[in-house]
């Protein structure tokens, strides 16, 4: 971590407004906090701030307003948020709306640290494999042939940090699952490759109206082919999904 | 209760607190030699705690599968 990284916590819960900032201090981040999204955006505005922490129900400024404004006003910037399971926002839907990461309320501390570090490593770096190797529980194969936008298609569909699967309803795996996945696009220009480890973030079953059934997966490794064309695919997105709803 | 959800979101902002907070402590306490004993004590009250938010975490969910409609499978 670079010495002058700059946090932004928000959260209307001041003890743990508190104690994330105080963590984050000790680890040697500059932070600064707001207890609503209002007050988080005025701040976004008047200073450099490399990582954003915040809830979703909060009085006076939300955070899925936030999210928006955040990602309208600088695609770039991570965004983790919290949420508390109800009805405000779904886990894919604040993927799509580019959050790097969802936490339900009360979460794992360290998992949040973990985030965070991922966060701020620059890709393709965040995609190496690690010295200590993700066990995959689930394996997914998905090819398509010669489509017109060859990463948004109806079987997978790419974001900046993961991409949806397409799967059968009978064959969904459970959030929280690390999966490898090989992903192959032909066309009669070329035929590519892109394979590594995710891990499951959301799953959705077919009784959605007007979405597939499928899950949200999250890129944690890429070989290293495979992260030269996600950087280049990623560079060519015009959306600001971390993992696209699908 | 009249609003279960209202209540479960409401506690899970204290507990994430102290769940925050006690993790953050037990780490420093057990690189203490000294602080042995305290640690052993809070590691059982981090047990019961995270008894507690197993239990609002399962009673989250079967409210919110309660509320999806008929024949919905997740």
């Amino acid at each position: 971590m670079k010495k002058e990284t700059t946090l932004l916590i928000v959260d209307d819960e001041a003890g743990l407004r508190q104690a994330i900032a105080f963590d984050f201090k000790k680890k040697g981040y500059e932070v600064v906090t707001a207890v609503n999204g209002v007050e988080a955006f005025d701040i976004f505005k008047s200073r450099p701030i490399d990582v954003v922490i915040t809830d979703i129900r909060m009085p006076g400024g939300d955070g899925i307003s936030l999210l928006k404004q955040l990602k309208a006003h600088s695609p770039e910037i991570p965004v983790v948020t919290f949420i508390t399971g109800f009805a405000d926002i779904k886990i894919e839907e604040a993927y799509e709306l580019g959050a790097s990461a969802v936490f339900a309320k009360p979460f794992d501390r360290k998992a949040l640290f973990s985030v965070i570090e991922k966060a701020l490593t620059p890709t393709p770096e965040a995609w190496e494999p690690r010295a200590e190797r993700i066990p995959a529980d689930f394996k997914i194969s998905l090819s398509v042939n010669a489509a017109n936008d060859r990463y948004q298609t109806k079987t997978f569909n790419f974001g900046k940090g993961g991409f949806f699967a397409l799967l059968p309803a009978d064959r969904l795996p459970s959030v929280g699952t690390s999966v490898s996945f090989a992903i192959k696009v032909a066309s009669a220009k070329e035929s590519l490759n892109i394979e590594g480890i995710g891990i499951v973030r959301w799953v959705r079953s077919n009784n959605e109206p007007g979405r597939p059934s499928g899950c949200g997966i999250e890129f944690m490794e890429l070989l290293a082919d495979s992260r030269a064309h996600v950087i280049r695919v990623i560079n060519g997105l015009r959306t600001n999904a971390f993992i696209p709803i699908g | 209760m009249l609003n279960e959800r209202a209540f479960i979101h409401a506690v899970s902002n204290p507990l994430s607190t102290v769940h925050f907070i006690l993790d953050g402590t037990l780490e420093s306490l057990r690189l203490d030699p000294n602080s042995k004993a305290l640690a052993s004590q809070l590691e059982e009250m981090k047990k019961a705690l995270d008894q507690a938010i197993s239990l609002l975490r399962a009673r989250r969910e079967e409210l919110i599968q309660a509320s999806k409609p008929p024949g919905h499978v997740s």
